[in-house]
C-alpha cells in the first residue's frame, strides 16, 4: 500500500513540531519548469473571483440565520484587576436583552493553555473578557454591557516591557517568569579572540496589530446536541477541538465552516473565546447567536506581533569573516503565556561558529502576542541586518560581499544542507534591479535637504510544509471534479491553487473542478493557514490524489475496452488504447459506463526528506528619500528577490509580495500600538488612530523570483511565500536611512519625529 | 422618534421606518440583506461600507460615494443608494468587476466591494479621467492584503479604456455601453423626480443637528439613535457658496467636497482643492461639512485652521434672531465652543481676499492620505517690498483649541523679512503654544514641526527667503 504512518518534523511559525501522520510513499516524477507545464505557475484568475467582486461572497461576518441574535463581550477596563462583584442584574430587565454569562453563572473552562479560564475574575489586561451579553440587535447587546456593574480591586500594573521585566513578574500576573532561553555554538571566547573588530547595538521594536479587515466573528447554532460554527478563522480544526473540549461534547458533533474570510495574518491561527462564548450562549438560549468583535477589541485582544529589545554584537576580521556573535533580547508576550523570541534568524542567516543567544520572555499587563506573519523573524532581521550592516561599513566592506563571505551553506542549527538556497542569486539579481552601486558608499554622503539612500536586508524562513495533509477527490457524472480538504482559504489562493494542481495532472478543464475547503465535517485533517505550509503542504496530497486517480481511470478503462491496463495511456484528459488511439473514452464517458454516481480518491503528502531542512531565502532591497527638514521619509523603490521553489500561480503570489511588503514598509515607518504607562490603557484603539496604508503609499515594488522548483521539498516543489514577503523589508528600509542619512535609528517605526532627533539630537 | 423613509436602492424603491440618525449600512445590511457592502471599522477609517448617493442637482443626476457607516438614513431619503449588488449585470461581470478578477486584485476579497463602488462612483462623477485621480477616488479604501499593486493595475487599465472611449455627454448611457453599468441607470432620473418622499426640509427647532454624521457617529453610533436629532441636508453648489457684499458665504451645509469644486472658491482661493484633498478620504470628503468641522471644535480640524487665518465670522441662529460671532472667539476650551442650546450654524463667511494676498496652508500628519494631522497651519499675509502688513497664523494641534498665533503674529507685522528674525519668531511660537505628546508625536516633535512649517509659509510667500541655512 502506498500509504504509511511515520514520523515527521516540521517547523511550524518557529516551532519544531514533532508529528506521526499517514504519508503518502508515491514518488512522481518532478516537473521541471514551469514552462514544461500547462496550468500549475501560470497566472490562472482565482476560481472565487466572481463571488468576490459580486458581493455575494458571503463572509462569517454576512452570516445571517433565523431567529439570530447578537453577542457582544464587557471587557476589562483596567489593565490588572480583580473584579469584587459583578451584577448583571439591571441589564437583564432591558426588554430585548436575553441573557448575560459570567463566571459566576457558567462552568469553568481552561483557557491559555490552562492558565487561566474562560471567564477570570482575575483581569490581568485591559480587553481580558468579563462577561458576554445576547440581546435582539448588536445595539442593545452594546447597552446590556453598560448596564452591567463591576467593582474592581484595582492592582499594581507594568506595561512597559523594560519595567516590567524588572519588577516581580507574579505581583503583575500571577505568573513566574518565564525560563530564559538560551543557545550556544561553537567556542565564544575563541571566536572573540580571532577577531579585529567589533560592532554592538541595541534595536527595539514595537507592538504591532495585525488589523485583517474583517474582524473575529462567529455564527454558532445548534441542531439538537450537535452545534455548527461559521467562524473567520484559519485553523478550523483547531476552533473545532476548542469547542468541543470546552463545552465537553463529542468532537463530530461540532462542525466547523469557513468559507470567506476577510485576512487573518496569524490572528485567526487560534480558537477564539468569543466562539465558545456564542456557543454557551446559543444553547442557553436556543437560538442562533452571532458574536463579533468590533475595531477596538481587534486591536486589544486578538493578538499582536510582540515587542523587542535585542543588543547585538558582532566581533570579525577585517576580510569580513564573523568569527563570534552574541544575542540578547527581551519581549513582551502580553498578559499570558506565548512565545515573543525573535533570535531565529541571528541562529541560521549567516555563518557563524561561536555563538550565544539569551532570549526573555516577559509578561505585562497588555494584550497577549499571537503568530504574525513571519513572528519573530521580521523583529530579528531587522535587528540582524541592522548591525551586519553596522559591520560591513566599520571595516569598510560592501554589505553585500560580507553577506557572501558569511555565506551558511548548511543549516547551522540541525547541521543538515537545505533542500535548496538561492540566496547568492536572490543577492545578484536584488541588487541590480535597485541599482546597488548608486548607494552612498559613505553613508549621509549625498547633499541638499533631500537626502536619497539606498539599503538591503536578507530573509529565512520554513514554509516546506510536511505532513499530515490529505485531500480528497470526487469525480463524478460528466467528468466534473471536486477537491476536498480540511485546510482553508484565507484569501491567499488556495482554492485555484489546488484546483489547478488538479487539472495538471487530470488535464480537466478548470472550469470543472469545484474546491471545498474549510469544513471539518467534510474535508480531511489538512493544516492550518499559518507558517507558509498550506500550499506547500495541501498540493502535494492533492498532487498525490490525482495521480492516483488517473491510475484508478486507466484501470476503468481496461475494464471498459477490454484491454490491458498496460496498453492504455491517459492523454489529455482522455483514455486511450495505445494501439489504437482511435478507441479512447472521455473521463465523462467512462463515469456513464460505470453503475456509480461517483469515483473517490484519497491523496496525502509525502514525508519531508530525511537529513535536510527546507527553508525559503530571498533579500529586499530599499531605495529611499529622506526630507532631513520635515524628517518625511519616501520609499521610492523595494527590490525584492526571493527562493520560494517553484511559483504555483503568478497572479496570487504577486498579491502575497507587495501585500507582505506593503505591511513590512509600514511596521518599519507606521505602525505601533501605543499604550499611556500611567493609566495602562491603549491609544491608539482604532483605525483612525493605528495607521494602515492606503494606495497612496506604495512605492515601486519589483518582484522577482529566483528559483523555479526545490525538487526535494515536496512533489510540486513548491515552498510558501506568505511569510518570507514581509520578512526583510524593515531591516532593508532601515538599512537604506542610515544610507541616506548617516546616522542609525534603532527603534521602529522611524517616524519623522526620530529622523529629526537622530539629526539635530534635540532632546 | 423613527421616521418613515423612502429611497431607490439599486433598481428599487424602497420604504422603511427607522430612527433617523441610524446607519444607511446597518439598514442596507440588516433590512435588506445586502451583504455585500461590508462593515470594518464603522468610522469611515477602511472604506468597506462605500456605496454611491445619486441625486437631481439642476435636473441632472450626480453620484457620490459615502461611507455607509456614518451616513444618517434621513440623509438619503428620496435619493438613489448604489451598493456593490446594484452594478451586477445578468449574465457577466461588468468591465471594472472583470478587470478586478483578471488582474487578480481581490485577495481576502472584504474590501473589493467597497473598491469597486468607489471607482464605478468616480467614473460616474468625473469628466477627467486620469490614474491620479482615479488613486484618489480609493484613497479611503483599506485593503490589508493586495499591497495595492493589483488595484492600481486595474485602475490604469480601466482609465485607458475610458479614455479611448471619449464618454462625452450621455455618460451612463456609454458606461452602459461599455459594460460598466447595468441598463437600469438610465432609469433612475425620471424615478427620483417622481419619487415622493416623506420628510421635506422643516426648520431646525432644536435636538441635535446631524450634518454630514463623520463626527457624531463616530463618537456615538450605538446611542444617537436614542436622541432627538435633526438630519440636515445638503443642496447644490451654487446655493451654498455665493458672494455676498465683498465676502465670500458658505452654508452650514457645504461640505469639504463642494468646497473643492466650488467655482468661486477656485478663483479666491485657487491652492485651496489641491489642500483639502489631503482632508480624509474621498467618502469622508463628500459628506463632511466646514460647520461639522468647526463645531466639533478638534484642536486639528483642517477646515477651520484655514478659515482662522482668512477672519472668518460665524453667523449663528436660533429660531428667528441670528448673531454675528468671529470664529476666533468661538472655541472656549477643549471641545467647548459658544453655541446656545437650540442655535445652529448658518453660515460662514470672510472678506473675498484682495489680489496678492499670500494664503498658505500646510498639515502633517503620520500618512499622507486618509489622517487627521499631527499638526496643521495656516497663514495669511498681506505684504509690499518684502515687508509684511498684515499677517494670522494659525496653529491646529498645539493647543486644546485651533489656535491664532497672535503674539507671533503682532512680532511680525510690519517686519521686513530677513533670516535674523528666525529666532525671535521660534521664541514667540514656543510661548504661545502648550503642545503634549500623543500618538500623533511627541510635543517636542510638535512644537519643532510647527516652527518649520510657519517657516515654509514665510519661505513661501517671500521665496528668497532661505530656510536651509538655518538648520
Ligand atoms: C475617516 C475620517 C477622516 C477624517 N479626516 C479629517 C481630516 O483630515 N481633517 C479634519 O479636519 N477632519 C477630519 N475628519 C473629521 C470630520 O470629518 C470633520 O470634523 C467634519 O467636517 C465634520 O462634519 P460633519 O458634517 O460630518 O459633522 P457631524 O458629525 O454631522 O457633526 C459634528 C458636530 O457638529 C455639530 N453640527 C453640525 N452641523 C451643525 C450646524 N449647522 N450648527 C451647529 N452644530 C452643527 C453636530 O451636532 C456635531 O456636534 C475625519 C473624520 C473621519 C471619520
Ligand atoms: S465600515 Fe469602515 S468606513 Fe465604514
Ligand atoms: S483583499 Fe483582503 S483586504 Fe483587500
Amino acid at each position: 500500500m502506498p500509504q504509511k504512518i511515520v514520523k515527521s518534523k516540521i517547523i511550524f511559525e518557529g516551532e519544531i513540531v514533532e508529528t506521526i501522520g499517514e504519508v503518502s510513499t508515491e514518488e512522481y516524477e518532478r516537473w521541471g519548469a514551469n514552462e514544461n507545464l500547462k496550468v500549475v505557475g501560470k497566472p490562472v484568475s482565482r476560481i472565487d473571483g466572481y463571488d468576490k467582486v459580486s458581493g455575494s461572497a458571503v463572509y462569517t461576518f454576512d452570516k445571517i440565520l433565523q431567529r439570530m441574535v447578537y453577542a457582544r463581550t464587557l471587557r476589562s477596563p483596567l489593565p490588572h484587576a480583580k473584579i469584587k462583584r459583578i451584577d448583571i442584574s439591571k441589564a437583564l430587565k432591558v426588554n430585548g436583552i436575553l441573557d448575560v454569562i459570567t463566571f459566576q453563572n457558567t462552568e469553568d473552562i481552561d483557557w491559555y493553555w490552562n492558565s487561566s479560564k474562560l471567564f477570570d475574575p482575575h483581569l490581568r489586561y485591559q480587553g481580558d473578557e468579563i462577561a458576554c451579553a445576547a440581546a435582539e440587535t448588536a445595539e442593545l447587546a452594546e447597552q446590556a454591557l453598560k448596564l452591567i456593574e463591576v467593582d474592581y480591586d484595582e492592582l499594581p500594573f507594568a506595561v512597559n516591557t523594560k519595567k516590567a521585566l524588572e519588577s516581580d513578574p507574579e505581583k503583575l500576573t500571577g505568573f513566574k517568569k518565564p525560563d530564559l532561553f538560551t543557545y550556544d555554538r561553537g567556542d565564544f571566547s575563541k571566536g572573540i579572540s580571532e577577531s579585529d573588530e567589533s560592532v554592538e547595538d541595541t534595536f527595539t521594536t514595537p507592538v504591532v496589530i495585525h488589523n485583517p479587515t474583517e474582524v473575529h466573528c462567529s455564527t454558532v447554532a445548534w441542531d439538537g446536541g450537535k452545534l455548527t460554527v461559521w467562524d473567520s478563522t484559519q485553523a478550523i480544526f483547531s476552533v473545532r477541538n476548542a469547542v468541543a473540549d470546552s463545552l465537553k461534547i463529542n468532537i463530530n458533533d461540532v462542525r466547523v465552516i469557513k468559507k470567506y474570510m476577510g485576512g487573518g495574518f496569524g490572528s485567526k491561527l487560534e480558537a477564539g473565546k468569543y466562539t465558545v462564548m456564542a456557543a454557551l450562549l446559543a444553547r442557553r438560549l436556543g437560538r442562533p447567536v452571532k458574536i463579533y468583535l468590533d475595531r477596538r477589541e481587534m486591536n486589544l485582544a486578538v493578538g499582536n506581533r510582540p515587542d523587542s529589545h535585542q543588543t547585538l554584537k558582532v566581533w570579525g576580521k577585517r576580510d569580513g569573516t564573523i568569527t563570534a556573535m552574541s544575542y540578547k533580547s527581551f519581549g513582551a508576550v502580553g498578559a499570558y503565556p506565548q512565545g515573543a523570541a525573535a533570535n531565529w534568524p541571528f541562529r541560521t542567516m549567516y555563518k557563524c561558529p561561536n555563538i550565544k543567544v539569551e532570549d526573555q520572555n516577559v509578561f505585562i499587563n497588555a494584550g497577549r502576542a499571537r503568530a504574525f506573519r513571519a513572528p519573530g523573524h521580521v523583529q530579528g532581521v531587522f535587528a540582524l541586518d541592522s548591525i551586519i550592516d553596522d559591520f560591513a561599513y566599520k571595516i569598510g566592506m560592501d554589505p553585500i560581499d560580507l553577506r557572501l563571505k558569511n555565506y551558511a551553506e548548511v543549516d547551522q542549527v540541525f547541521n543538515v544542507p537545505y533542500t535548496s538556497k538561492l540566496l547568492k542569486e536572490a543577492y545578484s539579481a536584488g541588487a541590480q534591479a535597485i541599482n546597488w552601486d548608486l548607494r552612498n558608499k559613505i553613508p549621509g554622503s549625498g547633499n541638499g535637504v533631500i537626502k536619497r539612500g539606498i539599503g538591503m536586508a536578507s530573509q529565512i524562513w520554513w514554509g516546506g510544509g510536511g505532513p499530515p495533509a490529505h485531500a480528497m477527490l470526487k469525480l463524478e457524472r460528466g467528468g466534473y471534479l471536486t477537491v476536498i480538504s480540511g485546510t482553508q482559504d484565507i484569501g491567499t489562493g488556495t482554492y485555484t491553487i489546488l484546483a489547478q494542481v488538479a487539472a495538471e495532472i487530470l488535464e480537466i478543464p478548470m472550469e470543472k473542478i469545484e474546491v471545498i475547503l474549510g469544513d471539518t465535517g467534510v474535508g480531511p485533517y489538512a493544516p492550518s493557514s499559518g507558517g507558509s505550509q498550506t500550499i506547500a503542504s495541501v498540493a502535494p496530497a492533492v498532487r498525490d490524489a490525482s495521480e492516483k486517480m488517473k491510475s484508478k481511470l486507466i484501470s476503468a478503462a481496461a475494464a471498459i475496452m477490454e484491454i490491458p491496463e498496460d496498453k492504455i495511456k491517459y492523454n489529455n484528459g482522455e483514455i486511450e488504447s495505445i494501439e489504437d488511439p482511435a478507441k479512447k473514452l472521455s473521463i465523462a464517458d467512462i463515469l456513464k459506463e460505470l453503475r456509480e454516481e461517483s469515483l473517490l480518491m484519497n491523496g496525502s503528502r509525502e514525508a519531508n526528506p530525511d537529513g535536510y531542512t527546507t527553508n525559503s531565502f530571498g533579500a529586499q532591497f530599499a531605495d529611499v528619500s529622506v526630507d532631513t527638514e520635515t524628517g518625511k521619509i519616501t520609499v521610492n523603490k523595494i527590490a525584492a528577490a526571493h527562493d520560494i521553489g517553484r511559483p504555483m500561480n503568478q497572479k496570487t503570489l504577486e498579491n502575497q509580495f507587495h501585500g507582505g511588503i506593503l505591511q513590512g514598509l509600514s511596521y518599519a515607518l507606521m505602525e505601533e500600538r501605543v499604550i499611556d504607562e500611567s493609566t495602562g490603557q491603549v491609544v491608539n484603539l482604532n483605525m483612525h488612530d493605528y495607521k494602515i496604508p492606503t494606495v497612496k503609499d506604495v512605492p515601486k515594488i519589483e518582484i522577482i523570483i529566483v528559483s523555479k522548483s526545490d525538487d526535494l521539498v515536496n512533489n510540486v516543489g513548491a515552498k510558501g511565500i506568505g511569510e518570507p514577503a514581509i520578512i526583510p523589508t524593515a531591516g532593508a528600509i532601515a538599512n537604506a536611512v542610515y544610507n541616506a542619512i548617516g546616522v542609525r535609528i534603532k527603534s521602529l517605526p522611524i517616524t519623522p519625529d526620530k529622523v529629526l532627533n537622530a539629526i539635530y539630537k534635540f532632546n | 422618534m423613527k421616521q418613515p423613509v423612502k429611497f431607490i436602492l439599486n433598481d428599487k424603491i424602497v420604504e422603511t421606518i427607522e430612527h433617523p440618525a441610524k446607519a444607511l449600512l446597518d439598514v442596507i445590511r440588516e433590512r435588506y440583506f445586502l451583504t455585500g457592502t461590508k462593515e470594518g471599522c464603522r468610522e469611515g477609517d477602511c472604506g468597506a461600507c462605500t456605496v454611491l448617493v445619486g441625486d437631481l442637482v439642476d435636473d441632472e443626476i450626480q453620484y457620490k460615494s459615502v461611507n455607509s457607516c456614518l451616513t444618517p438614513i434621513a440623509a438619503v431619503d428620496g435619493k438613489h443608494i448604489v451598493t456593490i449588488e446594484g452594478f451586477n449585470l445578468k449574465d457577466k461581470l461588468t468591465s471594472l468587476q472583470f478587470e478586478f478578477v483578471e488582474q487578480g486584485a481581490s485577495q481576502c476579497g472584504f474590501c473589493t466591494p467597497g473598491f469597486i463602488v468607489s471607482l464605478t462612483g468616480w467614473l460616474l462623477q468625473n469628466t477627467n479621467f486620469t490614474v491620479d485621480e482615479a488613486l484618489t477616488s480609493i484613497d479611503g479604501n483599506i485593503c490589508r492584503c493586495t499591497g495595492y499593486a493589483s488595484i492600481i493595475r486595474v485602475v490604469e487599465n480601466i482609465v485607458a479604456e475610458i479614455q479611448k472611449a471619449n464618454l462625452g455627454e450621455d455618460k451612463i448611457s456609454n458606461l452602459i455601453e461599455l459594460g460598466f453599468l447595468p441598463q437600469y441607470f438610465t432609469e433612475i432620473p425620471k424615478l427620483l423626480k417622481g419619487l415622493t418622499t416623506f420628510g421635506s426640509d422643516q426648520p431646525y427647532i432644536g435636538g441635535t443637528i446631524v450634518s454630514g454624521g463623520t463626527d457624531l457617529l463616530v463618537q456615538r453610533w450605538d446611542t444617537i439613535v436614542d436622541e432627538e436629532v435633526y438630519v440636515k441636508k445638503s443642496n447644490g453648489i451654487s446655493e451654498n457658496i455665493f458672494i455676498e457684499e465683498a465676502s465670500i458665504v458658505i452654508k452650514g451645509e457645504t461640505t469639504i467636497s463642494d468646497l473643492m469644486k466650488s467655482e468661486i472658491i477656485k478663483e479666491h482661493i485657487p491652492k485651496l482643492s489641491k489642500w483639502f484633498s489631503l482632508f480624509g478620504s474621498e467618502p469622508i470628503r463628500n459628506k463632511a461639512t466646514i460647520t461639522g468641522n468647526i463645531v466639533n471644535a478638534s484642536p486639528i480640524a483642517d477646515s477651520t485652521n484655514l478659515l482662522l487665518v482668512l477672519d472668518a465670522e460665524l453667523k449663528l441662529k436660533k429660531e428667528k434672531s441670528t448673531r454675528s460671532l468671529p470664529l476666533s472667539e468661538f472655541f472656549i476650551s477643549y471641545k467647548k465652543v459658544d453655541l446656545l442650546p437650540g442655535e445652529h450654524v448658518d453660515a460662514i463667511h470672510f472678506e473675498i481676499p484682495e489680489i496678492g494676498t499670500f494664503i498658505g496652508w500646510e498639515k502633517i500628519s503620520k500618512r499622507k492620505y486618509l489622517d487627521i494631522a499631527s499638526i496643521n497651519s495656516s497663514c495669511c499675509i498681506k505684504h509690499a517690498n518684502n515687508k509684511i502688513n498684515m499677517i494670522r497664523i494659525s496653529a491646529g494641534g498645539v493647543a486644546p483649541i485651533p489656535l491664532l498665533l497672535k503674539k507671533t503674529s503682532q512680532f511680525l507685522e510690519g517686519k521686513e523679512i530677513t533670516t535674523s528674525i528666525t529666532d525671535e519668531v521660534f521664541g514667540m511660537i514656543d510661548s504661545e503654544i502648550t503642545p503634549i505628546s500623543d500618538a500623533r508625536g511627541s510635543a517636542q516633535y510638535k512644537a519643532e514641526l510647527l516652527k518649520r512649517l510657519v517657516l515654509a509659509h514665510l519661505k513661501n510667500c517671500f521665496p528668497h527667503f532661505s530656510v536651509e541655512e538655518l538648520v
